[in-house]
């Protein structure tokens, strides 16, 4: 009411709202602009055909698609192991050790404190020699890499979870839910995790983001560029035009994402149909 | 032979006892309330029964077997929380279907004892409702419904009407205790409130600080209170006292009036103060004109401090020699209930005095 009444007030806040949207619309633009100079003269998708086709060799598909099926499948695995891992640990920790919340506070932020190198590191050194020499395989790297990510993601994965956590009555519905006979994976698969929608939903999204685009782990463990993050950066190295095509493909695809999630989260509590008739 | 056994309960948080020598023994379809003021450890033994705390001394026997250190899954016991606690992903009918599904009971027949269920709390129409759809008191029903849908051989229920309007309370008390006989389920009932006790159950548990004040049915509790706790807690009570006349005798003088007690004060010293309790139903008011009749009842002269008519019941505070009573009677249309004022004569049976603390 009164910024609106107030002339300098509005336009002052419009003029900051004008300044953050340029600031990032603006590089998009001329990345955008940028990627259709590939042909000297003429606008052309030149840029992108070269993306979508390029072949590292006679016999393999382009590498964007490789790369981003590999990263993608990598960001499931994560998406999975780390619910998996965080959502049964933030509920008991909710549950019944609240004495270990502000531990578990602690511990979540860890990894924020911890440089990828560090970590990459860390595990190069652990896990290549036996006993545990998880790189000797590719499953074993690439499990060796989906725990490096869920490590990483876990202060999202956490942070969402427990705030999910705690809109609902996880004590009342965990004991309406035992004493009707449910052990403890029924309550946090059945009763927990339905509850818990939205949290998992935007912690999957970040988780994905987060590992699709990573680098350092991903150039660590596999240093055959096999990775998403490891396509770019080549891609940036060699290559002129096809990088900035390559940013706007990866923003197009971010919002894909974003949109679709939406649209999950929402049809989902649309048709949700009774299974007892 | 006793269908469920609480014996020797004790439960510390800590070095706080929570509840501490809960003994208990209940047959087969008995509704038993746990009446108590806060923190009278009603629902932490609630929650023994139940299984979700471990009690630090003593056994629960359920229909023969030692169940004490079973886990809260394998105990077929249903509970009712006051927070309704629906799982608000599922619908009514899945709510109920929960654990009838948990036990692996075939689609066909969950749907089956789903319908029923739904008849049983007349609300065969909302089945496809999602718990947010529902009223406080249609929630509670459903929750009702959840818990006695697998049979369980104990229901629990925790305050299950305190989130609820009174009106709606009333009419719920009487729904769930129709249900409960009409299925002969064990029943135990936590509550505070002394009205919702009495017209539920066979039996009342009356607690305090933990302990077991007395255990009896809703007749005796009110009529034969074990201590001055039960006859303070459950229903109002007057305290009156006056110098005893003679040694070990059973007449008491009050202002300038002797009343006479239904017991021998023996070993009590004449002059002593003795107190004892009347319920305010106890004693009848009459007007003074009246000559005290009946030679076998005790009168007092009381002046009228306050009249409440509440239909078919007259409430009175009136004042007997500087002690303040409450005094119920029924409304009688060819007597209008005396003034604000007015000096009464108030007659009441020496068998009414309760001489639960003699001081
Ligand atoms: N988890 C707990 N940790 C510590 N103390 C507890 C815990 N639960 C209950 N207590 C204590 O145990 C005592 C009994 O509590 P309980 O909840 O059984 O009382 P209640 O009779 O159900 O009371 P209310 O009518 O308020 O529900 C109280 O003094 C309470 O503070
Ligand atoms: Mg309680």
């Amino acid at each position: 009411m009164s910024s609106k009444n107030n002339p300098i007030t509005y336009w002052v806040a419009v003029a900051i709202v004008t300044i953050c949207a340029l600031y990032l619309i603006v590089p998009l633009l001329t990345q955008f602009d940028f990627s259709l100079r590939m042909k000297r003269d003429v606008l052309s998708l030149d840029a992108y055909v070269s993306v979508f086709t390029t072949k590292p060799n006679a016999v393999d598909p382009p590498k964007f698609y490789t790369s981003l099926l590999f990263s993608a499948g990598m960001a499931v695995l994560t998406i999975a192991f780390s619910l998996l891992v965080i959502v049964p640990t933030t509920f008991w920790v909710n549950y019944r050790l609240p004495k270990f919340k502000p531990v578990m506070d602690l511990f979540s932020v860890m990894p924020f404190a911890i440089p990828g190198i560090v970590l990459a590191f860390g595990y190069l050194r652990t896990y290549t020699s036996p006993p545990l020499a998880l790189t000797n395989t590719d499953a074993g790297t690439a499990f060796l890499l989906v725990g490096g990510y869920t490590v990483g993601v876990m202060p999202y994965v956490y942070r969402s979870v427990d705030t999910g956590l705690r809109a609902i009555d996880i004590r009342t519905l965990t004991e309406a839910a035992r004493s009707l006979g449910a052990g403890w994976a029924t309550v946090i698969w059945k009763v927990i995790m339905p509850n818990l929608r939205a949290a998992v939903i935007s912690a999957s999204l970040i988780t994905f983001a987060v590992a699709v685009g990573e680098y350092t782990l991903a150039n660590f463990l596999f240093p055959d560029e096999r990775a998403f993050g490891s396509y770019i950066a080549a891609i940036g190295r060699n290559r002129i035009f096809e990088p900035a095509a390559l940013t706007i493909i990866s923003y197009l695809l971010v919002w894909a994402c974003v949109l679709a999630v939406q649209r999950i989260g929402r049809g989902s509590t649309q048709t949700q149909t009774a299974v007892i008739r | 032979m006793d269908f469920l056994i609480l014996n020797d309960l004790r439960k510390l948080y800590g070095s706080a006892v929570a509840v501490e020598q809960f003994d208990l023994r209940m047959s087969r379809g008995e509704f038993v309330s746990f009446l108590g003021p806060s923190g009278s450890g009603k629902t932490t033994t609630m929650r023994m029964v139940a299984g979700f705390e471990n009690p630090d001394r003593g056994t629960i026997v359920l229909d023969g077997m030692d169940i004490t250190n079973l886990q809260p899954n394998k105990r077929k016991v249903g509970m009712v929380f006051q927070s309704y606690a629906l799982f608000p992903h599922l619908t009514v009918r899945d709510n109920i279907g929960f654990g009838l599904m948990l036990s692996k009971m075939p689609k066909a027949e969950i749907g089956k004892r789903v319908d029923e269920m739904l008849g049983l709390i007349q609300m065969t129409e909302l089945g496809q409702r999602f718990p947010s759809q529902l009223s406080g008191g249609q929630q509670q029903r459903v929750a009702l419904a959840r818990a006695i849908a697998p049979r369980p051989q104990v229901l629990l229920l925790d305050e299950p009407l305190s989130a609820l309007d009174a009106k709606i309370r009333v009419g719920l008390r009487a729904e769930i205790r129709a249900i409960q006989q009409a299925l002969g389920i064990t029943t135990i009932y936590v509550t505070h409130d002394q009205e919702e006790a009495m017209s539920l159950s066979d039996r009342v548990v009356v607690m305090s600080h933990g302990r077991v004040e007395q255990v009896g049915t809703p007749y005796a509790i009110y009529n034969t209170p074990a201590t001055t706790f039960v006859a303070g807690f459950v229903g109002t009570l007057n305290v009156l006292q006056g110098t005893l006349t003679q040694t070990g005798g059973d007449t008491l003088r009050i202002g300038s009036t002797n009343v006479r007690l239904a017991t021998k004060m023996e070993g009590r010293k004449a002059d002593s103060l003795i107190k004892f309790q009347l319920r305010p139903e106890a004693i009848t008011p009459h007007p003074v004109t009246d000559l005290p009749g009946n030679p076998a009842l005790n009168y007092l002269n009381a002046r009228v401090e306050g009249v409440t008519f509440l239909g078919a019941v007259v409430r009175m505070r009136v004042n007997v020699n500087d002690s303040p009573l409450s005094v119920d009677t029924f409304n009688n249309p060819r007597m209008p209930p005396p003034q604000k004022g007015d000096t009464v004569q108030l007659a009441f049976d020496p068998g009414a005095c309760m001489s639960v603390a003699a001081v």
